[in-house]
């Protein structure tokens, strides 16, 4: 698999006050590919990709060495725009939070706030969306109910379809199955391996199986570092790093 | 975070492999030795173990499949549970060998014993229950390194099949009936094919803790 690195970090430390939370990460994501980051409670995952949409500013105390390149350019650095950035790189989180509005009006927001008040044009990007969301056939009769009524799934899928509005070209996501059924799970696992024709993907995940399913590459997290990266066939297969195949195989602490 | 269930898993799995390893040696040590001895009785008893064999392989078969589908293993885990799929069926055929040694008796018992041949048989038996014994090691311990010895314990098989074939022709030529001079080279033909399945293993094994292919033959 050959392609472009389209973020990347370089001496990436952070710590939450006097705490570490990251030591000195050293990552490349290729576009249009998934990567899964996995590793037990606390060992920076999260964090991690909070970092890559500087979601980790809004924190008090949260202090960032070392460098992270979003196509090339210093996301830390402070002439760039935060909310160009934010709309570059989407993210989806545990629990559905779709807003307490119609169905429409949750994906119609984002496009709005960025200037798109032709109700045509927005229709058009509601319908686009939901499609490659995989959730059109479901709600397209139900445009204007709230978005409340839906299953857990399918708000997750409204979630995606959300992000999606902005045209980001990363989505990250943590642990975006965590409260769903095996069958909406599976759904949006499909839509994972549909989104990255046109999308980078960056998935947290403590599921183990999801990660060899939905990704290309992976990386293992422990303490803050990043222990071992690699393609997920790799990792899954025959991992380099001790520690790596202890955690994937269970036989931890 | 030890994943108990499974674990006991790979223990039973584990140890129903060395059951048929057991057995399996068992079984050609006795075809063997029936052969040597004409012993019929003997050689009855060999061709009944066969099913005992097939119905080992069935069940651990079925243990694969049961952690596979229960247990998702992965790594160093999915790969022992894989190869293991693999080395069973090896296993079984060395059974079919030896099977086919007791068959090879019942035409030949009761008739002058080619004498010439049989210190070969004895010693190829024994080389190649060795082979099977070293295999198995490896599989169930992980340490993989006498393994790559293995080849040489081939060649020597390979060596006394090539003398065995020589030393028939050589009796055929001299007035020996040919029928039994050729039951014979089979005796010597299916323990050569013993370690051939016993280097199988032994890829495979090597393969399941390196992910990579050698060819030992």
């Amino acid at each position: 698999m050959k392609s472009n690195i389209v973020i990347a970090t370089k001496d990436l430390n952070l710590w939450y006050g006097d705490k570490q939370a990251l030591e000195n990460i050293d990552m490349s994501v290729r576009e249009k590919s998934v990567t899964a980051l996995i590793g037990p409670s606390g060992c920076g995952k999260s964090t991690l990709i909070r970092v890559f949409n500087r979601m980790n500013d809004i924190i008090d105390g949260c202090r960032i060495e070392g460098k992270v390149f979003f196509r090339g350019n210093d996301i830390y650095d402070p002439s760039e725009d935060v909310m160009e950035l934010r709309s570059a790189i989407g993210m989806i989180f545990q629990k559905p939070n779709p807003f307490p509005k119609p169905i429409f009006e949750n994906i119609a927001y984002g496009p709005r706030v960025h200037g798109i008040n032709s109700k045509k044009k927005l229709e058009k990007i509601v319908e686009k969306c939901l499609k490659q969301a995989a959730l059109w056939d479901e709600v397209n009769d139900w445009l204007g109910d709230t978005a409340m009524g839906l299953s857990g799934g399918q708000q997750q899928r409204l979630c995606i379809a959300r992000a999606l509005a902005i045209e980001p070209e990363i989505i990250l996501m943590d642990e975006p199955t965590s409260s769903l059924d095996p069958l909406a799970t599976s759904k949006i696992e499909d839509l994972i391996y549909e989104l990255k024709e046109k999308y980078t993907v960056i998935i947290v995940t403590h599921n183990m199986q999801q990660a060899a399913r939905v990704s290309d590459y992976t990386g293992f997290m422990y303490l803050g570092e990043l222990i071992e990266f690699g393609e997920t066939k790799q990792i899954f297969e025959n991992p380099k790093e001790e520690l790596t195949e202890r955690y994937i195989t269970g036989r931890f602490g | 975070m030890i994943r108990t269930k499974f674990e006991e898993g790979l223990k039973a799995l584990k140890n129903s492999i060395v059951e048929m390893e057991q057995e399996v040696k068992k079984q050609l040590q006795l075809a063997v030795e029936a052969f040597i001895s004409q012993d019929i009785e003997k050689g009855r008893v060999t061709i009944e173990m066969d099913e005992v064999i097939d119905r080992m392989e069935d069940e651990i078969e079925k243990k694969c499949i049961d952690l596979l589908a229960l247990q998702q293993p992965i790594a160093s885990d999915l790969r022992f549970v894989s190869s293991s799929m693999k080395i069973i069926t090896d296993l079984e055929r060395i059974g079919d060998y030896a099977t086919d040694i007791a068959k090879i008796l019942e035409f030949v018992h009761e008739k002058r014993i080619l004498k010439e041949i049989i210190p070969n048989i004895r010693h190829m038996c024994e080389i190649s229950i060795g082979m099977i014994e070293t295999c198995l090691n490896a599989h169930i311990t992980g340490d993989i390194q006498p393994l790559y010895l293995l080849s040489k314990e081939d060649d020597k098989l390979d060596t006394y099949f090539r003398d065995s074939f020589q030393e028939i022709i050589r009796l055929i030529n001299s007035g020996e009936t040919a029928i039994r001079a050729l039951h014979y080279l089979m005796v010597c033909r299916n323990l050569e094919r013993v370690g051939d399945h016993a280097c199988n293993i032994a890829e495979r094994v090597i393969f399941a803790h390196t992910m990579k292919k050698v060819d030992l033959k």
